[in-house]
């Protein structure tokens, strides 16, 4: 017993003279009695540092250390803060985010993570300073519900909550590790100031290959005024006619779906640019077309789109205004409601374009059962499989975009297809390159690596860096 | 008039486009604030956009009704249906004191006692339900009638199907279980061959058709942005 109180009293004592670090608290801010052993067993984590976070709107730092090899499974790190380097250090009042290894943030800041020693010795956290704000605030509304509640019950209130503003100057960190709410912090005190940046440096590559797209796109789009372009034949695009035709034919209407996506979405768009054409062409058929929408932002731009080809093919009298309808902008009450006029109605086609999801079989097969001619158009990769199966043609992603261009043979629209194709070609010629380079570097592996290679080797591995460090 | 209808929404187009674009590399919090309004902007619209779609739906059903057109009967349950789900939303009496469950006598979708909450969760909820399980038997008919082998490319899909298939159920993947899981023999089991199916083909399929989009993605976006494309404001080019 004499022993288990020497051993109470020392162990703090020791620990102290041990690790020569600050305060030792539970997170409610009492000493805890003792220290587990656990918590100081282990070689402290080194490198700790804290800087402002880049690239971001100046309303977060970064703390980043190298991990204790030593640290056992059922201890976590913890931050502490305080409003002025000599503390006292509080936890935080907001939950600590855990510590991320793949994350994005590491991903392009490779220069604060020792990437090419060992990242994942490397471990970080962001702290944002708007969650103190955030926290101060919720806190004060609380306690003002409380001093309402006080007020109509007669009690005695005390004096009225105010709103307590941190100072983000006077902020300081320390890291510290935790378990069974024990704490250990560990020196230095960190401190950094967030600041705001006018450019993600993170983007530069984006915007690099966006600006080198953009210059494509208007080169040839101007090359295309001169010159005429090939494109090569989609064969949905050009049974747009014959289900037109057909419908004409045997005097049912066609109905043209724009997918279930907002008009903010480009798939939507895109369909949007489709049924002008398809509506002039219907209008020019004497046929009649329906388009039944999930969204009323997108029936007042068909509605307009519609009305204006019809104008446009010299047969406003033939519009009506009725024929472009909202439904409703629930899923499966959209698809019952079309389902149900297809059954009724055995329209002669469906054009299904734009953004679809779970709805797109529902659709297809059911306007496949009614024998209508379908053709579909769609971005959504996951559904594309689904409209094979039951659709006579589909455009197959990227050919929904360029379906505008090729049925009007606008050599401006074409241009911008023509400098998709480009960026494309460039594309292969980068993956081809990579699967050389990846076969060589294997080969290479097998003998004495890639210094065997001398430079080209180094080169070889910088290109697959490049674009393997941001997967 | 042609400005209003044509140049003014181009430029308009180009002017925020451009601005979204851009704002896209800043994130300083002014330039966020504006994209975050502008945000706000097409919610705003959007709500009164529904507006116009309330109208559409209830004007074409109103007119089913007065002509008495074929199965304008429909039409009366939907305006009904309407009707009641929105008096029944509408909180019409006043908040008991605070600390009380019950808010409303039957409004609210809080209120688990409400006549709101009880048509949505008992008629609406199991309806969608009844839609979307319908998907399981187009998905065998749809199935069927993809898979028979007829052709090269038929037969193929109809291999890898039931390869896929059977791989993905314990069932299925006992039927190879007694080969090796090491070694060449291992390559023969369900569960790898379906392993190697959808990561190198099925993958190498998918994206590629990734790629395409993203670049028919920013291609039609500079298309408007640049008023290259102006069908979208109605008629030709």
């Amino acid at each position: 017993m004499a022993l288990f109180v020497a051993a109470l009293i020392l162990t703090p004592t020791v620990s102290a003279a041990q690790t020569d670090e600050a305060a030792i608290s539970s997170p409610d801010r009492e000493p805890p009695p003792i220290t587990p052993r656990v918590l100081l067993e282990f070689e402290p984590p080194t490198e700790i540092e804290a800087r402002d976070l880049p690239n971001d709107d100046g309303t977060s730092i970064l703390i980043t250390w190298r991990r204790s090899p030593s640290m056992p499974e059922d201890v976590r790190y913890t931050v502490y803060f305080s409003e002025g380097a000599a503390g006292p250090y509080k936890p935080l009042p907001f939950d600590f985010r855990p510590v991320g290894l793949d994350e994005s943030i590491m991903a392009d800041n490779l220069q604060y993570f020792q990437y090419r020693r060992s990242h994942r010795d490397y471990q970080f956290t962001v702290i944002d300073f708007t969650a103190f704000d955030a926290a101060a605030s919720g806190a004060h509304k609380r306690e003002l519900k409380e001093y309402e509640k006080r007020l109509e019950e007669g009690i005695a209130p005390g004096p009225e909550p105010v709103l307590y503003v941190y100072d983000w100057d006077q902020f300081h960190f320390k890291l510290g590790v935790t378990s069974n709410s024990a704490v250990r912090l560990f020196d230095p005190v960190l401190h950094a100031e967030p600041v705001t940046q006018w450019f993600d440096w993170s983007k530069f590559n984006n915007m690099f290959m966006a600006a080198a797209f953009l210059v494509v796109i208007l080169f040839f789009i101007e090359t295309a005024r001169r010159r005429k372009f090939y494109i090569r034949r989609i064969a949905g695009l050009d049974a747009v006619d014959e289900a037109i035709g057909r419908a004409t034919e045997m005097g049912r209407p066609i109905f043209y779906l724009c997918g279930l996506d907002p008009m903010t979405t480009v798939s939507t768009i895109a369909a949007t640019n489709l049924l002008g054409h398809v509506a002039k062409h219907v209008a020019n058929y004497e046929s009649q077309i329906k388009v039944p929408c999930f969204d009323p932002i997108v029936m007042s731009v068909c509605q307009e789109t519609v009305r204006e080809a019809y104008y446009e093919a010299g047969r406003p009298d033939a519009y009506n205004s009725d024929n472009v309808f909202f439904i409703t902008n629930d899923q499966f009450s959209y698809v019952a409601a079309v389902n149900g006029m297809m059954v009724r109605e055995r329209p002669a086609a469906n054009f299904y374009f734009g953004f679809y999801y779970a709805e797109s079989l529902l659709l297809g097969e059911v306007g496949q059962s009614t024998g209508a001619i379908q053709i579909a158009g769609t971005d959504s990769t996951v559904q594309i499989p689904f409209f094979i199966t039951s659709c006579d043609y589909v455009l197959i992603g990227e050919e929904l975009y360029a379906a505008s261009a090729y049925i009007s043979r606008e050599p401006k629209l074409l241009g911008s297809v023509k400098a998709s194709d480009m960026a494309k070609a460039v594309i292969i010629v980068a993956l081809l390159l990579g699967l050389v380079f990846s076969v060589v570097l294997l080969i290479a592996a097998l003998g004495d690596g890639a210094s065997a290679l001398g430079w080209l080797g180094e080169k070889m591995e910088h290109f697959m860096h490049l674009f393997n460090e941001h997967t | 008039m042609i400005f209003l209808r044509r140049q003014l929404p181009v430029a308009i187009a180009f002017v925020l486009g451009m601005f979204t674009l851009i704002i896209f590399y800043i994130p300083a919090a002014p330039m966020q604030g504006i994209g975050d309004r502008l945000k706000i902007f097409v919610m705003i619209i959007g709500a009164f956009a529904m507006l116009l779609g309330i109208n559409s739906i209830l004007g074409q059903h109103i007119t089913k009704i007065r002509k008495r057109r074929s199965g304008y009967g429909y039409s009366w349950v939907l305006i009904l249906g309407f009707v009641a789900m929105m008096i029944a939303w509408i909180p019409w009496w006043s908040a008991p004191p605070e600390g009380l469950a019950v808010y409303y006598p039957w409004g609210g979708l809080e209120n688990p006692q409400g006549v709101f909450y009880w048509m949505f969760f008992w008629i609406l909820v199991p309806m969608q339900a009844t839609m979307f399980s319908i998907l399981a038997f187009f998905i065998a008919s749809a199935a069927y009638r993809s898979f028979r082998a007829k052709t090269l490319e038929a037969t193929v899909l109809l291999i890898a199907a039931v390869i896929v298939m059977l791989g993905r159920v314990p069932l299925g993947t006992s039927m190879t279980s007694w080969l090796s899981d090491v070694g060449f023999w291992s390559n023969l089991r369900l569960e790898t061959m379906t392993s190697w199916l959808l990561n190198v083909p099925n993958a190498a399929g998918f994206r590629g058709i990734v790629l395409g989009v993203a670049l028919g993605i920013i291609a039609t976006s500079v298309r408007i942005i640049f008023g290259v494309e102006k069908t979208y404001l109605g008629g030709g080019d």
